[in-house]
């Protein structure tokens, strides 16, 4: 029994180690002095410094941001209302379309949603003229349309824990529906609809596939740049790149698991 | 007891009387058949009928076009002429698809390489989801995170990273060569094993999340009265635990299996010019060839491809939520 | 039932001139083709605590529901204060409910809670503050003005619960077992405080429970419910002593059933044949019911008097076996096999210290009750 569990553990510790180690190399050839990623040459932070001297990078993440920032936004909006529907609305004829309209895009390939918007696009702009030519308007109604998807079941898992009483007590006291929600329901909600935003963000800031098929000139994504890169071979200012990333994302996880222990340990209490 | 009775036998509806024209707004709204119930579903759902499930249509009406030097570059599927509505319905690409090997080759090694990562991933996955359910309350939320971290770091870099541990003069091959175990490269870079690898990478914690969902619900004393009744840890293993945590099972593999068959930036990335993947060949017909009728074609026939595995996870996912509602 | 002197001011229901706060008509409520709440019929008075008790799905919390408006009724009539309550949505009604679980607003302190019903009114600040306090005073959580809900215990969330709901002064209080999350201590203790609060607002309340002493002491009066309707309407006395019927003579407190059959139905008593209980049963008053009929004759436990000799002062006796004996610290339960192969209890209050211990397993034992002690059940 014991030799058994030591050998889980070692398996465990192996799985860990298979996570982490090609990240940690990342990390570590960040500060190589060496062109040749992986002969070490001594520690520097050249690259840092010419990561931060190459608009091409710096305009390319940019725009990321703000992609990742609107697309974000109206993918909670979406994804709370679908959620809303979904959990407390009645049953009524097209919930079930709703309810695999919202999850498809989840299993969806990238490539199909990418193909598929591109080709809608274009098929708009001949008959309505619009979106007129493709960038960042079209990246953003692409990224919210899946990342609304997935921001769809961090929020409909909160709404089916949620006590159903506590809407029903304001609705008692006098508060009708729409002021329900936006006083009791939304702030009871609020830090799943925080990790949902948090989410649909990351995954819009990561996204090449979909971003390549909508784009149009002028409007190159952080990984659409990244991926010409490193499709030469590997780049240094891309490990700087990447831990950079690496070094936000770790810390904003530590904050969020932080703050979600302290929010539970509260519930807990109630 | 003077204001709140007053203000309370109001009839229904007078107390939003404040705003005079929010309320006509209101009224012809609802005159329109418009509630606000309406509206608010209408929002998501005018939504996702637009960008998701009409663009799906566009790609299965385009595949039946055909391919034209044009902007766009396919023509028209019907047309009026002298007051006829002509249509056509090309089935070529169909044909073209099934006539030309290097296609159902894609197909069959797509489906054959996420099959084989699949496996991997669940026998590395499987082990880690049942120490992370088994470990103590607060090692396992710290576990748990370490899980889901890397899930939130790009997965472009993290597949970049494997080139530098692959390439030829990399870090593996620095390692083994130092060590003296071997004295040429390995050639593991731009070979199918580097596909299975950032697979299996990438996709780990997809796998590893719902077998700990499953697996953490199980109830220790199930494993105890098992133990009491006689079975050894393994038996209990295969006879108890194994069996009740199939619903896990399936859920993880089919959420590494679907996108692994249409996964374009790992073969891009790790894997070699003869690995061909149905993802990729989609993006080459797309971007290099500008063919749109065939790439729209090879996206649909993907879709039936996928659509057993798709209906398989959205089964298990539905058992699951009866047994929790 | 009552002596009949004009007792109007506190048993209204006796009053035939009184009119009615709450009037329930003929209500249904179905889900489907299960029927939640089969056509009831209720009237409840200014003033009063009436519960509504039965086991679960009984339909009596569907019946709570239907009176806040949470649910609309299939087919019948709710008036409150005189007003049809047809299409009256739960904000616009003039009742108030606290809730089981009590759901109290996690994010918002306790006074934000309990003021919150006075902002949906828009009343002016100053006024919604004195009454936040004076209502916190009443529930004496006075100094938790600023606490939020998970730092307060069972207890001070049932009094978070209760001020929050009473604070608009509501026509009808509705209270979903308002007790049900407390231990049995604090529960009692509860119990009186609740009823203080009730007489100094005079608000009518109207509370659903499963647990049937507290029904009893809080009650006015009683709906016993099952199966989605309401089986007997009454005092608490009224429902203990004289059930109408098997289900709610067996649903309070327990009760041993004799089935028999009228044999002589006379004006001033009845002759019951009960082969269960091996011997005729003499009932000194008249019923409506006819001869040959099929009845069961109830007597509570307490009510049946045990002894190793004959009982020669009462009518009514029989003889059997003690097979089991029960010590419960206040009182001490038998079980009797009859001769006649019946399995009675009887129950005995151990009023001393050294009360008779002499009665033990498998003695021969008598026993009886008083003419007046037992019921008959038609139904």
């Amino acid at each position: 029994m014991k030799s058994r569990s030591r050998l889980l553990q070692m398996v465990g510790l192996l799985g860990f180690i298979f996570l982490y180690a090609p990240i940690l190399s990342l990390v570590i050839y960040s500060f190589n002095e060496s062109k040749l990623v992986t002969v070490w040459g001594g520690f520097s932070t050249r690259w840092y410094g010419e990561l931060f001297r190459d608009p091409q990078i710096l305009g390319a993440a940019w725009i990321s941001v703000k992609i990742a920032f609107l697309s974000a936004s109206i993918a909670i909006v979406i994804g709370t209302l679908a959620s809303f529907v979904l959990i407390r609305f009645a049953r009524f004829r097209a919930k079930s379309l709703l309810s695999m309209l919202i999850t498809a895009p989840l299993v969806m390939p990238e490539v199909i949603i990418g193909l598929s918007l591109l080709l809608l696009f274009v098929a708009m702009e001949g008959v309505i003229g619009w979106p007129g030519g493709r960038g960042l308007v079209t990246i953003i109604i692409a990224h919210s349309t899946f990342g609304a998807a997935y921001a769809a079941v961090v929020i409909q898992s909160r709404l089916v824990d949620m006590d159903l009483s506590i809407e029903e007590a304001a609705q008692d006291l006098g508060a009708k529906p729409v002021r329900v929600f936006f006083d009791i329901t939304l702030p009871v909600i609020a830090p799943a609809l925080v990790s949902a935003w948090l989410l649909a963000f990351t995954l819009s800031l990561d996204d090449l596939v979909i971003a390549s098929f909508v784009s149009g000139p002028g409007a190159s994504t952080l990984p659409m740049v990244i991926f010409s890169k490193v499709r030469l071979g590997v780049s240094p200012d891309v490990n700087a790149l990447a831990t950079i990333i690496i070094g936000l994302v770790s810390l904003g996880v530590i904050v969020a698991a932080l703050q979600m222990n302290r929010s539970k340990r509260q519930s807990e209490q109630r | 007891m003077s204001a709140v009775p007053e203000s309370r036998s109001r009839k229904p509806g007078r107390n939003s009387a404040r705003a005079p024209g929010s309320r006509l707004i209101g009224a012809a709204l609802s005159r329109l058949g418009f509630s606000g119930r309406s509206l608010v579903i209408a929002i998501p759902g005018v939504w996702l009928l637009l960008f998701f499930l009409l663009p799906l249509l566009v790609v299965a009406k385009i595949s039946l076009s055909e391919a034209a030097i044009a902007r766009p570059p396919y023509l028209p599927l019907w047309e009026w002429s002298e007051g006829f509505l002509n249509v056509r319905l090309n089935l070529g690409n169909y044909l073209f698809l099934l006539d030309d090997p290097l296609y159902i080759a894609a197909y069959v090694e797509s489906v054959r390489i996420a099959a084989i990562s699949t496996l991997i991933t669940l026998m590395i996955g499987y082990p880690m989801a049942y120490l992370i359910a088994r470990s103590a309350p607060e090692t396992r939320n710290i576990l748990l995170m370490l899980v889901i971290l890397p899930f939130w770091t790009s997965f472009l870099l993290r597949v970049y990273a494997w080139i530098g541990f692959l390439k030829a003069n990399g870090i593996i091959n620095n390692f083994l060569m130092s060590l003296g175990i071997i004295n040429d490269p390995l050639v593991m870079l731009q070979t199918d094993f580097a596909v299975y690898v950032g697979i299996v990478y990438t996709y780990l914690p997809f796998m590893i999340l719902p077998l700990y969902a499953n697996l953490v619900k199980l109830d220790i004393s199930l494993f105890e009265a098992s133990a009491d009744l006689g079975a050894r840890p393994l038996t209990t293993f295969f006879t108890v635990t194994l069996p009740l945590s199939v619903n896990g099972i399936i859920a993880g593999c089919m959420l590494v299996f679907i996108p692994a068959v249409g996964e374009f930036v790992i073969p891009a990335l790790l894997g070699g010019p003869d690995t061909l993947m149905i993802g990729r060949v989609l993006w080459d017909e797309f971007f290099s060839n500008r063919d749109w009728p065939i790439a729209s074609a090879v996206a649909i026939v993907m879709l039936f491809v996928l659509l057993i595995p798709i209906m398989l996870l959205r089964r298990v996912q539905a058992a699951d939520e009866e047994v929790e509602g | 039932m009552s002596d009949g002197r004009p007792e109007s001011d506190d048993k209204p229901w006796t009053d035939p001139d009184a009119v009615p706060f709450l009037q329930v008509k003929n209500l249904t409520k179905r889900f489907g083709a299960f029927t939640a709440v089969d056509s009831v019929s209720l009237d409840v008075y200014k003033g009063e605590i009436f519960c509504l008790l039965g086991g679960s799905g009984c339909g009596k919390s569907t019946l709570l529901r239907l009176l806040s408006g949470f649910e609309e009724a299939t087919a019948g009539q709710i008036i409150i204060d005189g007003q049809d309550q047809e299409g009256v949505p739960p904000y616009a009604r003039e009742t108030n409910m606290m809730f089981q679980s009590y759901a109290l607003f996690p994010h918002m302190s306790v006074e934000k809670n309990i003021a919150y019903g006075l902002k949906r009114d828009g009343l002016p600040k100053a006024e919604i503050a004195t009454r936040v306090t004076d209502m916190l005073s009443l529930v004496q959580m006075d100094g938790f003005a600023t606490r939020k809900p998970h730092q307060l215990s069972g207890g001070q969330k049932q009094r978070v619960a209760l001020a929050r709901s009473l604070i608009k002064k509501p026509k009808l209080l509705l209270l979903d077992e308002p007790l049900g999350a407390l231990d049995k201590k604090l529960r009692e203790e509860t119990q009186f405080e609740l009823i203080t609060i009730q007489e100094s607002l005079g608000v009518t309340f109207v509370v659903v429970t499963h647990d049937q002493e507290e029904a009893m002491t809080l009650s006015s009066r009683i709906g016993v419910m099952n199966a989605g309707q309401i089986v007997q309407v009454g005092t608490p006395h009224e429902i203990y002593e004289y059930p109408q019927s098997r289900f709610v003579a067996d649903f309070i407190g327990s009760v041993n059933l004799f089935e028999g059959r009228i044999t002589a139905d006379h004006e001033d008593h009845v002759i019951i044949s009960s082969p269960e209980s091996g011997t005729d049963i003499f009932v000194p008053h008249g019923i409506s019911g006819v001869e040959g009929q099929q009845v069961a004759l109830a007597v509570r436990p307490e009510k049946l008097q045990i002894s190793k000799s004959p009982l020669e002062n009462l009518r009514n006796t029989m003889k059997g076996t003690i097979e089991e004996i029960a010590y419960m610290g206040n009182e001490s339960v038998f079980q009797v096999l009859l001769d006649s192969g019946k399995q009675v209890r009887i129950s005995q209050s151990n009023r001393m210290r050294t009360t008779d211990h002499t009665l033990t397993w498998d003695d021969q034992v008598y026993i009886g009750w008083n003419d007046d002690a037992s019921v008959v059940l038609s139904s």
